[in-house]
């Protein structure tokens, strides 16, 4: 449990801000200008928001059952497949494809949207999931996680 | 790759494409008519279909690693569960978040429902699959 609320915070955090850093600061002028006929003028965040909570929460109920499954591989190289993994689950195939099939999308923001969510997203989630993993389970006593 | 995975990963791909072309293009297409939220004139039907065929693929790798050797439909049931709401809140959530779906509640019921039932009934068919089949 401590693992899963830790990882839920720290995913949700490190991925929404990032994602904001991104999509806002960095390229938010490129995407209001290949969007424009699809997007809201202002974006609805809650649900934007609680999106994210919702993929911070799955990912961080899952990798621990997919860490176990490798048993004695390390845990970063793990962590990092996995956020690549759902991250192309999450976004390239349902947000990406499916949604430059349905909406008035052009494809160069389907590609650098994706890539974004599915490489740096997918990574620092990974990377997030990994080094909480450390922290709270793999430094506990063997024991205890066995109890656990 | 054995036979249960390719038997999973077609079963992915005839159901999500029946359920998605009868709930989206028959059952309510006068609903998402009306919602205005689709806005390409025509869905671009091969990329549907490629992404199906990749999720198919994925989900089937992805199931037994998960699966914990519970029944079968409930291990099933779960994960699929699990899929939909992690699918769905970004196709549903962040998409209607972003863009112009028309009606909010309208979209986030109607989607929301449909990602939840199919991949329920996908995760059930994985599950049996299996978890029964030799």
């Amino acid at each position: 449990m401590r693992f899963f609320v830790a990882a839920t915070v720290a995913v949700f955090l490190a991925t929404f801000n990032l994602g904001y850093v991104f999509h806002e600061l960095v390229m938010g002028a490129w995407f209001q200008e290949q969007e424009h006929l699809i997007a809201r003028e202002k974006f609805i965040i809650p649900a934007i928001a609680l999106a994210f909570l919702v993929y911070s929460a799955i990912l961080a109920h899952l990798f621990p059952i997919y860490r176990r499954h490798f048993g004695r591989r390390s845990t970063i190289p793990l962590a990092l497949q996995f956020g690549l993994l759902m991250g192309v689950l999450f976004d390239a195939l349902q947000g990406g494809l499916i949604e430059y099939a349905t909406f008035r999308m052009p494809f160069q923001a389907f590609l650098v949207d994706s890539a974004y969510h599915v490489l740096v997203e997918g990574t620092v989630a990974g990377l997030v999931l990994a080094v909480v993993y450390q922290r709270v389970v793999e430094r506990r006593p063997a024991a205890v996680r066995r109890a656990s | 790759m054995n036979s249960r995975f390719w038997m999973a990963a077609a079963s992915y791909f005839v159901l999500t494409f029946v359920m998605a072309a009868g709930w989206h293009l028959a059952l309510f297409k006068d609903v998402y008519a009306r919602l205005g939220a689709f806005t390409r004139p025509r869905p671009i039907i091969p990329l549907g279909i490629l992404s199906m065929v990749l999720q198919a693929v994925v989900v089937a790798y992805l199931y037994p690693l998960f699966s914990r050797g519970g029944h079968p439909l409930t291990q099933g049931a779960t994960f699929g569960l699990l899929l939909g709401i992690f699918m769905g809140s970004n196709a549903v959530l962040a998409e209607a978040g972003k863009n112009d779906v028309g009606s909010l509640p309208t979209w986030i019921a109607l989607e929301g429902v449909y990602y939840l039932l199919q991949f329920t009934l996908v995760g059930l068919v994985i599950g049996l699959i299996y978890g029964v089949l030799p």
